[in-house]
């Protein structure tokens, strides 16, 4: 069974005015994520295609438990799946403001005087788009403060935020409307589903030309998304499917396979602690394209202690 | 499903008939690859079109960026159509 567009579709079906309010920021969106290759051109897309795919695993993922989530919870998840990113292509002039305001970028530059802008965001981009949708909030109009603090909650939860913290991630955020914003778990969503757009549609063919690559690091990322040909969401596990011709980049893909199955491991824990859900997906299984063989079995117990 | 391309000038049109989702967006994806250079406007043609998935918006939007928003889509039945209002991307494409 596909669920494709379920969030989108509740959304709009039973909250019309929000998911109006999603559509416009859709819109939006489209020119503030293109900004990230000021600084990063080579880099693997972080464009809205990366935004549609995370929306469709979170989708999959969520599956029939859309019954459980409530309007206001779907709209976060989607406004993050579309911010989560927007810290990747800020103005020089937004990254010079927001660093004064974060400690521990401060700490980092003073520590490290020779790192590069780009990568400086590259490290806290996920803290400068915690930081973008604060600043220009009345630009994606949100219904309330408690709406954009749980957005950018949970766009800044996609990599490296603590899920376990109470203050952070209440388990339960009460909008004056009654409804309930279960934080940690669409937090989760947007770190898990971040992750798993890794298959070869991630930079689809005819927007990159590979020949312009000439950063070792900026090949080898390129090869591993084309040699992972499909992710799907199966009825208890995600499984990934890969060709393996190229020897070259076999070890960087197994360590991309481990760095996965830590990921999905720790969301899962999140998600089973911390919230009223449950993932139907228990592990992630990668399969040899070629010959169908299981070649990396992940067990969410073995990652997380 | 079924693709057909017509180039005329700088202008690719491209009939897609059946369901373009996941496992019919890659064939799309390098036909695309290969006619775009020298292209300017893309014309999907969607009389024939009965579902397109987020796979295959995802192309279509990949086309409106490649090509700086020069793609019209023609035909769309209202389930396709549906599809764009549902996820915003209505207010992007030049639907017709």
């Amino acid at each position: 069974m596909s669920f494709d567009f379920a969030l989108e579709t509740k959304l709009m079906t039973e909250a019309p005015q929000l998911h109006k309010l999603f559509s416009d920021n859709v819109l939006c969106c489209q020119n503030i994520l293109i900004k990230y290759k000021s600084f990063f051109p080579t880099f693997t897309d972080h464009t809205s295609l990366h935004s549609l795919e995370v929306i469709a695993f979170c989708n999959e993922l969520v599956g029939f438990m859309i019954d459980k989530l409530n309007c206001d919870e779907i709209f976060v998840l989607l406004m993050a799946a579309y911010l989560h990113d927007s810290g990747m292509g800020i103005s020089i002039g937004d990254f010079e403001d927001f660093s004064a305001q974060m400690p521990m970028v401060i700490a980092y530059r003073n520590e490290n005087p020779e790192t590069d802008i780009s990568e400086v965001i590259r490290i806290f981009h996920h803290e400068f788009s915690g930081m973008f949708i604060k600043k220009y909030r009345m630009i994606f109009d949100f219904p309330s403060e408690k709406h954009l603090w749980a957005i950018i909650q949970t766009s800044r939860g996609h990599r490296k935020t603590d899920l376990y913290d109470d203050a952070e991630y209440p388990p339960e955020l009460m909008l004056d409307n009654g409804n309930v914003i279960h934080l940690p778990f669409l937090s989760a969503l947007i770190r898990l589903t971040d992750e798993l757009d890794v298959a070869a549609d991630r930079n689809i063919q005819f927007m990159f030309d590979l020949r312009s690559l000439k950063r070792q690091i900026d090949i080898i990322a390129f090869n591993k998304h084309i040699s992972i040909r499909e992710v799907s969401c199966l009825e208890d596990s995600v499984r990934l499917s890969v060709d393996f011709s190229n020897e070259a980049i076999r070890q960087y893909l197994f360590e991309d396979f481990e760095k996965l199955a830590r990921t999905f491991a720790q969301c899962i824990d999140v998600i089973d602690k911390r919230s009223p859900f449950k993932l139907r997906q228990k592990r992630i299984e990668v399969y040899d394209c070629q010959s169908d063989e299981m070649v990396f079995p992940s067990d969410a117990g073995t990652f997380f202690h | 499903m079924e693709i057909k391309l017509q180039k005329e000038n700088q202008k690719l049109t491209v009939t897609v008939c059946g369901r373009l989702n996941s496992s019919t967006v890659p064939e799309l994806e390098v036909l695309l690859k290969e006619n775009m250079e020298d292209t300017k406007e893309i014309v999907f043609d969607f009389h024939n079109l009965e579902y397109i998935s987020s796979a295959g918006l995802r192309v279509l939007l990949a086309s409106y960026k490649k090509l700086a928003g020069k793609v019209k889509i023609l035909g769309a039945n209202s389930t396709v159509t549906d599809i764009f209002k549902i996820t915003g991307m209505a207010a992007i494409f030049d639907v017709d």
